[in-house]
């Protein structure tokens, strides 16, 4: 069930009017979750036993946490439900990967083995789910929180369904407060939700899927196309993926928001960060901040000299190597972290030197928006195909132009991808989803009715899946 | 009264909301009705090609979906009709799921490149399907007009043998209004295409439309019978069940075709409608014939849809699968239609094989 389908929109209204006609939080919190679980079978039933396994793991393992003072007890508790939840995290995403990547490695130097792999498949949200129910037990155990006694409150928090399947990865510590509140209509910003939903949906249904035919061929087959189609293809995919996965988190938000509950920003206009760093912070905010939290930061502790630049750098390339790593079980992932680990190290050294010798460079934040830009854009290849060969092309076919192109894309392609940059900009100097949600409000009833049918006409046919999901 | 004050506000907006969203979207129905979304030419371009690389020397044009080119083998056809004394030079333009927009593209392109020796073309009527998430389906059905539409669910609900389906009448077209109503993609189908189409699958460029390993398909005894068996149990269920639904969508498709046709004729072909012996056909083929004849008297159309009349086309060794047939059912099929065909030429149904006199 996609946020962009019919039968969803059926689903989340009837949800959002039996929630409001409901004076009881205890059963508007049944009803949530229900609805949440029915949601997540509409994709496949017999993986809701992986949520309620990382439900209960999750939530028995914190409350043993709390409740005992012994450090070593505390410590094995945790690490059992890390174990279980990577466990299963590892068995349905990456036991394929890695026992077909250890067959390649024994058959490269001499030895015989062929693969077994086992048909899995890869449940929906997975690592979404897997990563948000974690932070619950690992606050406990830094006493960062106490945990809810509820088995409902913590079931709810893992299987909520705005966010469940792709994000944002919200934290106990700020979504299970909310649930103790009975919340009441008034208090709910219809508007700004609504204009957000319709935001996300525009962003996902009518950008990138609008785009999707366009680089589908490219990706396809790079080899038919110029090195300036090539060029035009990665911009107009960096903006596919980013209007693919805000468009998600914008509904997702705005879904939770007309239930009365908040879930932090995923995204803050990330293609206008001026360092690949700030990139970071405003790019999948919920997944950056977890690992900076519970990876990068721990990792201090593991090792001597836990200050130096060397172990700075050394966390900075293991997180980014597992941030790849988390976006799916493919070595394209891996480069792709391995890339972004050594780029994060690379400015951080640049940033240093300009800083020891007093340089000053003209026009440092327009370049250094326009190089993070391209960086991400190149490095999104390997988001976009996981066959090296098409990697390679897009790569060399991206610098070189003597790739005789039988393919070419639509003329409109630059002026599509320059329209789309000023929109994007607008959207970033001037706050207009705020403007919009401040009409008066038959102002705004009418505007949005005639929105949503302008965009739903722009509808491609047929839905694809959003890009997020398959992490 | 606060709830009460609240409830009238919202209820007051949604019905604004509504009201300008079914507005909207009823002027884009409208506006998108009178244009003709893109063709997505991937599957059809070579072809396409193919045809316009000997079309000066192409009499019959046969032009439809992978029913036609599963089903009439073009060197076959025409060594039959040499043979019963209409000498004949076929061409079978036939990629998997053209459907209405790519057909009238196409026949737009025949007209524009005035094939010298190009009389009669021959148009298959494949189905429009209702899936919501065929892709083909949904665009075609943007390219049916309500105004086309409405008269024919009429006639189909007046048939005395639908009589007892009524509700599942009604209920398909309340489901087809409110989608179509809705909007979804009618803009986008309209004003934009991607470059190359789709499906990217493998595009065969064939001689004369048709061709291939022709031992391809050939079962062995075993499939054959299991086949027939499976064509035999769905026959079972198609007369037990009336698609009336399928019937609707393809009269509404050849009504958006009309013009087209009319536009064809105008310019001295002779256009005709075939529908070839496969499953799909057979379930409304009858009760298509007869509302087409009515609807279009001019031009001919015929089925070989009769399973008593012709027993062969449901044996599953001349099939390829329960609704394709295979390369020695094509042989047979041409075989038979290469007789109906001379026969309409020297019956004066179809006109002699001679060029347009407007070209």
């Amino acid at each position: 069930m996609l946020f962009i389908e019919f039968r969803f929109i059926v689903f989340f209204i009837i949800v959002w009017l039996v929630f409001w006609s409901l004076r009881s939080n205890t059963l508007r919190k049944w009803l949530l979750l229900i609805g949440s679980y029915v949601f997540y079978a509409s994709w496949d039933y017999r993986f809701l036993s992986l949520i309620l396994i990382a439900t209960a793991t999750n939530h028995i393992a914190a409350i043993r946490i709390q409740d005992s003072s012994e450090r070593t007890i505390r410590l094995r508790w945790l690490t059992s439900t890390i174990v279980i939840n990577i466990g299963i995290l590892f068995v349905f995403k990456y036991l394929n990967f890695f026992a077909d990547s250890l067959v390649d490695l024994i058959n490269v130097f001499g030895g015989t083995a062929s693969p077994t792999l086992l048909n899995i498949i890869l449940p929906v949200g997975i690592s979404f789910y897997t990563f948000q129910s974690l932070s619950y037990p690992l606050d406990v155990y830094q006493r960062k929180m106490e945990p809810s006694r509820s088995w409902l409150d913590f079931s709810l928090f893992v299987a909520f369904f705005p966010q469940l399947v792709a994000g944002p990865i919200v934290r106990a510590k700020e979504f299970m407060p909310q649930l103790a509140i009975l919340k009441t209509f008034a208090e709910i910003p219809v508007r700004a939700c609504l204009t957000l939903f319709l935001i996300g949906f525009a962003k996902k249904a009518v950008v990138a899927d609008g785009l999707a035919p366009f680089l589908d061929p490219i990706y396809e087959n790079p080899a038919a196309y110029s090195s300036l189609d090539i060029f035009y293809g990665q911009l107009l995919y960096s903006i596919q993926v980013y209007c693919d996965f805000s468009g998600y988190s914008d509904m997702a938000i705005a879904s939770a928001g007309l239930l009365g509950y908040k879930l932090p920003l995923n995204f803050n206009f990330p293609y206008f960060s001026a360092s690949l760093a700030d990139f970071w912070r405003r790019w999948h905010i919920s997944l950056s901040s977890w690992l900076h939290d519970y990876l990068y930061l721990p990792l201090f502790f593991m090792g001597k000299n836990r200050f130096s630049k060397i172990m700075v750098y050394r966390n900075v390339i293991i997180t980014m190597l597992l941030c790849g790593l988390w976006h799916g079980a493919a070595w394209g992932y891996i480069i792709f972290g391995l890339f972004h680990g050594l780029a994060l190290v690379v400015a951080q050294e640049w940033q240093s030197f300009t800083k020891r010798g007093k340089i000053t460079i003209p026009f440092s934040k327009a370049i250094g928006i326009a190089t993070t830009f391209y960086f991400v854009c190149w490095t999104f290849v390997l988001f976009r195909t996981q066959d090296m060969n098409v990697a390679w092309h897009l790569t060399v076919g991206h610098f070189f132009s003597n790739i005789p192109s039988s393919e070419t894309l639509p003329s409109a392609a630059p002026a599509l991808f320059i329209f789309l940059a000023i929109v994007h900009t607008c959207f970033y100097r001037w706050d207009l989803p705020k403007w919009f949600a401040n009409l008066k409000p038959w102002i705004f009833s009418l505007s949005a009715g005639a929105v949503a049918a302008f965009l739903v006409a722009m509808v491609p046919v047929g839905y694809r899946p959003f890009i997020y999901f398959q992490f | 009264m606060k709830v009460n004050k609240n409830l009238f506000k919202w209820g007051w907006l949604s019905i604004l909301f509504i009201f300008s969203y079914l507005l909207i979207a009823t002027a884009a129905t409208h506006i998108s009705r009178y244009m003709i979304p893109k063709p997505y030419m991937g599957g059809i371009s070579s072809q396409q090609e193919a045809f316009f690389q000997q079309k000066d020397d192409i009499n019959l044009l046969f032009l439809g979906s992978s029913g036609f080119g599963s089903t009439i083998n073009p060197i076959i056809l025409d060594s039959e009709m040499d043979r019963l004394g209409c000498p004949i030079r076929s061409f079978n333009l036939s990629p998997d799921g053209l459907n209405s927009i790519e057909t009238r593209y196409v026949l737009e392109q025949i007209i524009k490149s005035r094939p010298k020796k190009l009389s009669t073309i021959i148009l298959d009527l494949p189905p429009i399907h209702y899936g919501f998430k065929q892709k083909d389906a949904l665009r075609t059905r943007f390219f049916n007009t309500w105004s086309n539409f409405v008269p024919f669910v009429t006639d189909i609900w007046n048939l005395p043998r639908f009589r007892k389906k009524r509700a599942l009448i009604l209920l398909d077209f309340i489901i087809s209004f409110a989608y179509e109503r809705s909007g979804v993609g009618l803009l986008h189908s309209t004003f934009i295409s991607p470059p190359e189409g789709y499906p990217p699958a493998e595009i065969i460029v064939r001689q004369r439309g048709y061709g291939g390993d022709l031992e391809k398909h050939i079962h062995s005894a075993e499939k054959s019978a299991r086949l027939s068996r499976e064509v035999a149990k769905l026959k079972k269920q198609i007369d037990s069940w009336k698609a009336s639904y399928a019937e609707m969508n393809r009269v509404g498709h050849l009504a958006r075709l009309k013009p087209v046709i009319d536009k064809v004729e105008s310019y001295g072909f002779e256009v005709a409608v075939l529908l070839a012996p496969t499953m799909t056909n057979y379930s409304y083929a009858e009760p298509l014939k007869q509302i087409f004849t009515e609807k279009m008297p001019r031009t001919p159309m015929w089925h070989y849809n009769d399973f008593v009349k012709w027993p062969d086309f449901m044996d599953g060794a001349n099939l390829r699968n329960i609704t394709h047939m295979n390369p020695r059912g094509a042989v047979m099929f041409s075989k038979i239609l290469a007789k109906d065909l001379c026969q309409s030429f020297k019956s004066g149904e179809l006109r002699s094989i001679t060029p347009p006199l407007s070209l």
